[in-house]
């Protein structure tokens, strides 16, 4: 019964309101539990792959058609958004201890799981759209929840890009309607191929705008660093790891499912590819790029590993937008990469948040002595994000270019590298200024986290090494999901992959990463013993170090770099909106201001001059 | 059982192998630099006498993370050497292996980089961020070149793209793509931290470095380390652009050739400033290795 | 002469290697410096010896103190020798640390640089020449050669002694951690 993956966990959400206002761990322990039984329920579902579910539902005389599917692309969104949820929920049930607004926090989250599997299993648009407001909503009000000063006013932006995409596709859906009098995905698709082609893109442009919004790519990209930053810290791994790849669902939805690129293929091609899906994949590289050099100057944890989020989706819109087999092959296992190891990230900042209560960077210093689980998660999470063999972030970014060598794509393939390399330079500013130098006084008594916060960290630590060594356990999916979209697949084993060049032998790069570890660890113990000091005891000159506030450096960790895009910084695209926005207010205030404008003569004169239109049209005299 | 002894034996005499040559190679560099400042110069087996002191020496360590961090950044780079052919021999042909090369070589920079950084010393940090900066300058040109290699001969290993200048000197990609073999040849000047690119090290101004607080065993291991990297360096510059060799003799001959050309330069030049270099990197070379790759593809 | 100094085949060896590759932290407290570039460079070359810049005192072996120490130099000077590790040796270099020099009656400056640290070798003269400083380097190379060259471990077993030679120099002192 696919109905019960959506609406077990929106009425469950009501009881974890209710308890979690009387008992204040209960919220948590609920979403736990519900998201574990989700899990459990999918497993037994997997192969199950021509499964539909039709509801027929009456309306003041209409007769509307629910439609839910499972086929492997919904299979595996659904398993990662129960996995997911599963995992933040264990988190949060003892980060949330000082957080008031944990009851609506646990409220929304739950209903969120639930519409975000509305929205992977629907096989009609009616269903897409209504579970996607759904989603859209209570993510809101999960943002705007956030303690900091900005959380409402980036909440309220996300919401208005997500509206404006939302509403341009319900238009599209309207108009299929009409057409086709039916609101399936198949029926569109039909609709879709037979209709000339410039409309059917223009439809189809219409209904891929909200999963643009929602993945966060350019030019909609400007909510990202606003909601992660603000959002609830344990609801920022949620988002970043999830929501931005539904997203990504809803883009294969368009691009494969229906014809989107099909149609594409009649247009003119660059080396193979049609012009408008290279556009696409134009956006991913402008998309990394951005994100990246942005990402260098900041001095907020949160913001920087947002903008890293961007710039991972730009690799991800880059693979699936190639339609060759390495390309899908390369987008969707980044995807399953990404959310593992991001999460990881957020998670660890989220403790280093609960245990310190503050995100600026430099406030920080030494934390690896009091949380040293914390930055071993870290550590392996910035690992995989690098691209660094035998974790899985360096499988995904070889697929990837061996998608974009393949077919001679130079500038696609330049930006994968600046965003690859880029990544070294962000990744590592978090980790040398809160985790490595000198322990600020005043967090002279933080301690690590407690266990049940600790064991999400444990399960992502274990499955980025688990699927760097054998990557086949990802491939079986992604196979199937690869041939659902009809593009043929990629061979494979357990630990192997063949690419267009050549194939990747998981075992063997572990196997000599081991050696080399070995042989370094035998030079090192042959020699003497060294003998252990402080850290306030290093070379400064001569000088006396008793402050460890000054020797610590945090601020502006990449000055000359950042120096060399200042001026692409200043101009914002978040200000370019705010214009767009504040000028249509001000148009809109003109209008306003014109006709209802108090003053009676002016009413007189609209009374008068509406008989005087009835007149003229003959309904009265 | 025998197998794994067998492997292990080589592992173990390629690292020694290697490492014997990179020193001799660090001592050959000082005699060059020496010679041209018109000065005798240290002997040429005095690197390793330097290493043999170093791990006589006692030292003092930071914690754990100090530790772990040169363990990890030798254990990178030993583990990289596994996937370069030297001469005649090498250990694994399996393809994909250039792309894997450099990206093994972040995992030494990180260790490093993780390592000293947890010295807590501020110049340790202020060196690797120039160190990580600089990085990004020069890999994308060289990127951008491995590009146009790969796509030109169709295979991404470096066996495969050693074997397909075979044939005669005149294949060697030297003379077939001059241009990009001078750009990769600026990119090894800045991978190997020769001036004017060591605005990393700078022991005049910000105190050597990420190596401020390593002495003994420490400094050693980073020795160690930084003689495997200019072998594997140049080991990779060889094969990609000059053919490659058979004999494990020419070979050498080959990396002394460059080698000394890369001092000769490097002991010339004031150093750049971080944004200098680069701002350098991706104004003139990129352009060149874009239009030069433009022209193999298209 | 090589086994007068008891000690053990490997230090023996450890000792060969030392001698021949020393990193140097040239402490430039006075005006003696300015004889250490000449020294350095191409004319007088030191490198040819093995003897080479060290950048930090965890990396140095040799600390060469070069003139005249005024209390205020000599509290670092104490702090940097025991950043250094072992083995180290010390070099006074020019005649204001062995007796004073043309500071001798100074209120501000210390006469004798062997009660606060224990010197291997002096270098005399006002400002020593280069080869001098090369003379006075190659006799510490064979001291060291031979195991004579024990400063670390006096240091070590006196230390009550140079530390109230320091604390009645400079008054309070503070130690590294």
């Amino acid at each position: 019964m696919l109905t019960n993956y959506i609406f077990i966990p929106i009425i469950a959400a009501f009881f974890a309101y209710l308890l979690n206002k009387k008992v204040k761990y209960t919220g948590g322990i609920i979403t736990s539990i519900i998201s574990a039984y989700l899990l459990y329920q999918l497993i037994g579902l997997y192969g199950k792959w021509s499964l539909i579910q039709t509801i027929n539902f009456s309306l003041m005389g209409n007769n509307l058609e629910f439609i839910l599917g499972n086929n492997p692309l919904s299979w595996l969104f659904a398993l990662m958004t129960a996995s997911a949820g599963l995992l933040i929920a264990l988190f949060s049930i003892k980060s949330q201890e000082k957080y008031d607004l944990s009851s609506a926090f646990n409220f929304n989250f739950l209903i969120l799981i639930g519409s975000i599997m509305g929205v992977v299993l629907a096989g009609d648009f009616l269903t897409l759209f209504i579970f996607w407001e759904l989603m859209t909503w209570t993510s809101f009000y999960i943002i705007s929840g956030g303690t900091k000063k900005m959380a409402k006013k980036s909440a309220y932006r996300y919401f208005i890009l997500s509206a404006v995409g939302a509403y341009t596709m319900l238009m599209a859906i309207i108009i299929i309607y009409n057409q086709t009098g039916s609101f399936a995905i198949g029926e569109a698709a039909q609709y879709l191929i037979n209709l000339p082609t410039g409309k059917s893109l223009l439809l189809m442009g219409m209904m891929s705008l909200p999963f643009l919004t929602k993945a966060g790519l350019f030019p909609v990209h400007i909510w990202v660093k606003g909601a992660h930053g603000n959002a609830p810290k344990e609801f920022s791994p949620f988002l970043s790891g999830l929501m931005l790849k539904v997203g990504v669902y809803g883009l294969l939805l368009v691009f494969y499912l229906l014809p989107f690129f099909k149609v594409m293929e009649n247009t003119i091609s660059y080396r193979g590819l049609p012009i408008l899906s290279y556009i696409f994949a134009l956006f991913g590289a402008i998309t990394t790029v951005t994100g990246t050099i942005l990402a260098i100057r900041q001095e907020d944890m949160k913001k920087l590993i947002a903008y890293s989020s961007i710039s991972q989706m730009g690799y991800i819109l880059m693979g699936i937008s190639l339609a060759t087999p390495l390309g899908i092959t390369g987008g969707l296992l980044h995807m399953m990469n990404h959310l593992i190891f991001k999460s990881a990230i957020f998670l660890t900042l989220a403790a280093v948040i609960y245990r310190t209560g503050t995100t600026k960077m430099y406030e920080m210093g030494g934390l690896i002595f009091k949380m040293p689980v914390t930055f071993a998660t870290y550590l392996t999470a910035i690992i995989a994000l690098a691209g660094i063999p035998p974790t899985n972030g360096f499988i995904s970014k070889w697929v990837i270019y061996q998608a974009l060598i393949e077919k001679g794509y130079l500038f696609l393939a330049l930006a994968a590298f600046f965003g690859s390399i880029g990544s070294f330079m962000y990744v590592f500013k978090p980790l040398s200024t809160v985790f490595l130098g000198q322990l600020k006084p005043q967090h002279e008594k933080i301690k690590e986290v407690p266990f049940i916060m600790q064991l999400p960290m444990y399960v992502l630590m274990g499955l980025m090494v688990l699927f760097g060594v054998l990557p086949g356990i990802q491939m079986n999916i992604i196979t199937k999901i690869s041939s659902q979209l009809g593009i043929e697949s990629v061979n494979y084993s357990l630990y192997t992959i063949e690419g267009a060049f050549g194939s990747w032998n998981s075992m063997i790069i572990f196997n000599v990463f081991t050696a080399g570890f070995i042989i370094s660890l035998i030079i090192f113990m042959l020699a003497k013993k060294s003998k252990l000091v402080g850290l306030l005891d290093t070379y400064t000159s001569g000088e006396y170090m008793n402050d460890a506030e000054a020797y610590h450096y945090a601020y502006q960790y990449y000055r000359p770099f950042d120096r060399l895009f200042d001026n692409f910084a200043a101009r914002s695209l978040t200000r370019a909106y705010e214009s767009l926005a504040n000028n249509l207010s001000k148009v809109g205030n003109a209008l306003r201001k014109g006709i209802i404008t108090g003053n009676g003569q002016t009413y007189a004169y609209y009374t008068v001059l509406f008989f005087v239109i009835l007149a003229i049209a003959g309904w009265i005299i | 059982m025998i197998e794994m002894l067998m492997t292990a034996i080589k592992f173990l005499l390629i690292t020694i192998f290697s490492s014997a040559l990179g020193l001799l190679f660090m001592g050959i560099a000082r005699k060059v630099i020496a010679r041209i400042q018109k000065r005798y110069g240290p002997p040429f087996y005095q690197p390793y006498l330097d290493v043999i002191k170093l791990f006589g020496k006692n030292a003092i360590t930071h914690g754990f993370i100090f530790d772990f961090g040169s363990i990890m950044a030798l254990g990178g780079v030993i583990a990289t050497l596994f996937f370069i052919p030297l001469g005649g021999w090498y250990l694994y042909s399996m393809s994909g292996t250039v792309i894997l090369v450099i990206y093994l070589l972040a995992i030494a920079s990180l260790g490093m980089a993780m390592g000293t950084v947890g010295s807590g010393n501020p110049q340790a940090s202020l060196g690797i961020s120039r160190a990580l900066t600089q990085m990004l300058g020069y890999e994308l040109p060289f990127l951008v070149i491995l590009f146009g290699l790969i796509y030109k001969y169709q295979t991404s290993s470096i066996v495969g793209l050693m074997e397909a200048q075979a044939g005669g000197f005149m294949n060697w990609n030297l003379f077939t793509y001059p241009i990009a073999t001078i750009i990769a040849f600026i990119v090894l000047l800045g991978m190997m931290g020769k001036k004017p690119f060591d605005a990393m090290i700078a022991p005049s101004e910000i105190g050597s470095g990420p190596v401020v607080e390593s002495g003994g065993k420490y400094l050693g291991m980073m020795m160690l380390q930084k003689s495997i990297t200019i072998i594997i360096e140049l080991a990779l510059f060889v094969n990609l652009f000059l053919g490659g060799a058979e004999n494990i003799l020419i070979f050498i001959l080959k990396m002394l050739i460059v080698w000394i050309t890369a001092t000769m330069i490097g002991s010339l030049y004031p150093r750049f400033r971080i944004e200098d270099g680069v701002l350098f990197y991706w104004k003139w070379p990129l352009m060149i290795a874009i239009v030069q790759v433009l022209f193999i593809i298209f | 002469m090589k086994d007068k100094f008891k000690r053990g085949k490997w230090k023996e060896f450890l000792d060969w290697a030392q001698n021949r590759s020393l990193s140097m932290l040239h402490y430039c407290t006075g005006c003696g410096a300015i004889e250490l570039p000449p020294t350095m460079t191409s004319r007088y070359d030191m490198s040819r010896f093995g003897i080479g810049p060290a950048a930090t005192p965890r990396q140095a072996d040799l600390l060469l103190v070069t003139g005249y120490l005024s209390t205020k130099t000599l509290r670092r000077l104490i702090y940097t020798y025991e950043q250094m590790q072992e083995p180290k040796f010390v070099v006074g270099f020019g005649s204001c640390t062995i007796n004073g020099g043309m500071y001798w009656d100074s209120y501000n400056t210390i006469k004798q640089l062997d009660k606060y640290l224990p010197v291997e070798m002096y270098i005399a003269g006002c400002m020593p020449r280069p080869e001098a400083i090369l003379d006075g380097l190659l006799k510490l190379k064979d001291k060291i050669e031979t195991g004579e060259a024990k400063g670390y471990e006096e240091y070590k077993e006196n230390i009550e002694f140079y530390h109230k030679n320091q604390e009645e120099a400079l008054g309070e002192v503070q130690r590294t951690q």
